[in-house]
């Protein structure tokens, strides 16, 4: 009995998680078409600004332009959570309690400057492309990632890290099967908030040669067509709404 | 059988355990007691060597525990806490099973094993082992927390103040299923506790610590009887020393031939549950089960 009433409910919960996640995938499904239906859109855009030649970005893609900008996103945070990742779990070790100050100095600078700024410094060093652009996200990402790892490994009670002790768990054993899965729902927010950044401060990667969605926009404004500027901030505003859609949390 | 040699542990100029040796018998409840700070807590860590001790031995069996590697040498001891410590993201089940599922058991007898040990704690197995921790009282989690403790079948288990947070009707509850279970085991128990009655209630051996040093240890009706000095006799209780006394005397010892009216006491209260039967009844005799009575006279003499 009670397993029919729990199986009935397991069904009515994964049909309301359907439905809440139906707008995201209609506003996805409707983010890939508009990358894909880009290029056909010539007469239209011609039409609106008569004289731009070409009257539609053709120098890559929208699909290629919009992969590349999720794969910088995803190559900085992936490395800043790998970075603070393990950064907050050295220094909430007994052994790497010494690490914290110049793990708390190293993430802050990496937040204290605009990432625009970091570009301007990084060009000269590293050249212009897509590594600017994954450093100065990655060191934006690393402060968030780092903070909120830290602070949901310290909030592992202590009784149970002691009881995972007195079972006979290494401290390895420890960290992978209790600490971690405990602190992940904290760490994971941090992760969701530099990914949330990064998807729209990469845009301003393109000012310094990555590809991004915001290519066609720069194109745009350097060579004065302003179609190129609305086809590069249509699907860029569809990926902040995609952005909200899926990470934002509902509100209490 | 649990022998300390010689145990001593220093945190910078503080000694919090002075050489104390002590060993607890096999099959028994030794209970460490004393006000906070005692450094009973800090003996029972080092018997599982969550604590390294400064100098001194802990033997189990007549084997060095030095010698076992730390992780091998907990998976052998149960081990219960005040704050009982389940994994949060886990449910009762898995929680049972940590030490089985670590030692590599089958997953069909840790499956049982699981189900036999929420019997034996009073938690129907259908109605818990998908539960949460968060969804358990105070005193559930703690009935899982012994179970969890139990899981691998330990020879012994050492429990940190287990009762102490719980509201006194569920503390006498576990107090009593505790008691059952360890008569039933045969475990041998080393349990922290600074509750005087707790002590009185549960121990075999009680040793009293004061300041990291063992003052006096022997059964409980011996220390009350007999306290080496002023500390014991003020720990103990002083005035109320003589009600306290009664209640680990059993009625039967005191029981004489005859008959008395009111209902019978089972036959294994104590002097002080034959005490209380007459104040409230207003006589001065109550009959046991299995035939005999205690009189005022005799529990007085």
């Amino acid at each position: 009995m009670s397993g029919v009433v729990a199986s009935t409910e397991r069904a009515g919960i994964a049909k309301s998680a359907v439905l809440r996640r139906l707008p995201l995938l209609l506003v996805g499904a409707a983010f890939l078409g508009v990358l894909l239906a880009m290029p056909h859109t010539g007469p239209l855009f011609a039409w609106a600004f008569p004289g731009t030649i070409p009257p539609v970005y053709d120098r890559g893609s929208f699909v290629a332009l919009a992969a590349s900008h999720l794969a910088i996103v995803g190559i900085a945070v992936g490395a800043a959570t790998f970075c603070g990742g393990a950064a907050a779990i050295v220094v909430t070790r007994s052994w790497g309690a010494s690490a914290a100050p110049p793990v708390q100095l190293i993430t802050s600078v990496g937040q204290s400057f605009p990432p625009a700024a970091v570009l301007a410094v990084l060009v000269p060093m590293v050249g212009f492309g897509a590594v600017p652009t994954v450093l100065a996200l990655f060191a934006y990402g690393l402060l968030p990632i780092t903070e909120n790892m830290e602070a949901g490994l310290r909030a592992v009670p202590a009784p149970v890290k002691e009881a995972a002790a007195a079972m006979g768990f290494s401290a390895w054993r420890t960290l992978l099967l209790v600490e971690l899965p405990l602190a992940w729902p904290q760490a994971f927010s941090g992760i969701l908030t530099a990914i949330v950044v990064s998807l729209g401060t990469a845009t301003i990667g393109s000012t310094v040669g990555a590809l991004t969605l915001g290519t066609p926009i720069i194109d745009g404004l350097v060579t004065n067509k302003p179609g190129f500027v609305l086809q590069g901030a249509l699907p860029l505003a569809m990926l902040a709404v995609l952005k909200e859609l899926a990470f934002a949390r509902p509100r209490r | 059988m649990i022998e300390l040699r010689h145990l001593v542990k220093t945190y910078g100029d503080v000694a919090v355990v002075r050489d104390v040796s002590l060993s607890a018998p096999e099959a028994a409840v030794t209970v460490l007691l004393g006000p906070p700070g005692s450094g009973k807590s800090t003996i029972l860590r080092m018997i599982n060597r969550l604590i390294p001790a400064d100098s001194g031995s802990v033997w189990i069996d007549d084997e060095d525990t030095a010698a076992i590697h730390p992780e091998a040498l907990r998976r052998r001891i149960g081990y219960v806490i005040q704050g009982v410590g389940l994994f949060p993201h886990w449910n009762v089940a898995r929680n049972i099973a940590t030490v089985p599922a670590l030692l590599g058991w089958p997953r069909k007898r840790i499956a049982a094993r699981v189900e036999q040990l929420l019997d034996m704690v009073n938690l129907p197995p259908d109605r818990f082992a998908e539960k949460r921790p968060s969804e358990l009282s105070g005193g559930q989690a703690q009935r899982v927390g012994i179970a969890r403790a139990l899981a691998a079948d330990p020879s012994l288990l050492l429990m940190d103040e287990p009762f102490s947070a719980l509201d006194p009707v569920t503390r006498r509850d576990l107090q009593q299923a505790f008691r059952r279970i360890q008569r039933d085991t045969g475990k041998t128990v080393v349990f922290v506790t600074h509750d005087l009655e707790e002590a009185l209630l549960l121990g075999d051996q009680v040793a009293l610590l004061r300041d990291g040093k063992l003052i006096q240890h022997g059964p409980p009706l011996q220390l009350l009887e007999h306290p080496a000095d002023d500390f014991v006799a003020d720990y103990f209780g002083g005035a109320a020393a003589g009600l306290r006394r009664l209640t680990l005397l059993s009625a039967a010892s005191r029981a004489v031939p005859g008959e008395a009216g009111g209902a019978r006491l089972p036959a294994q209260a104590s002097l002080h549950d034959a005490l209380e039967a007459m104040l409230s009844r207003g006589t001065e005799s109550v009959a046991l089960e299995g035939g005999g009575v205690v009189t005022l006279k005799a529990l007085l003499a």
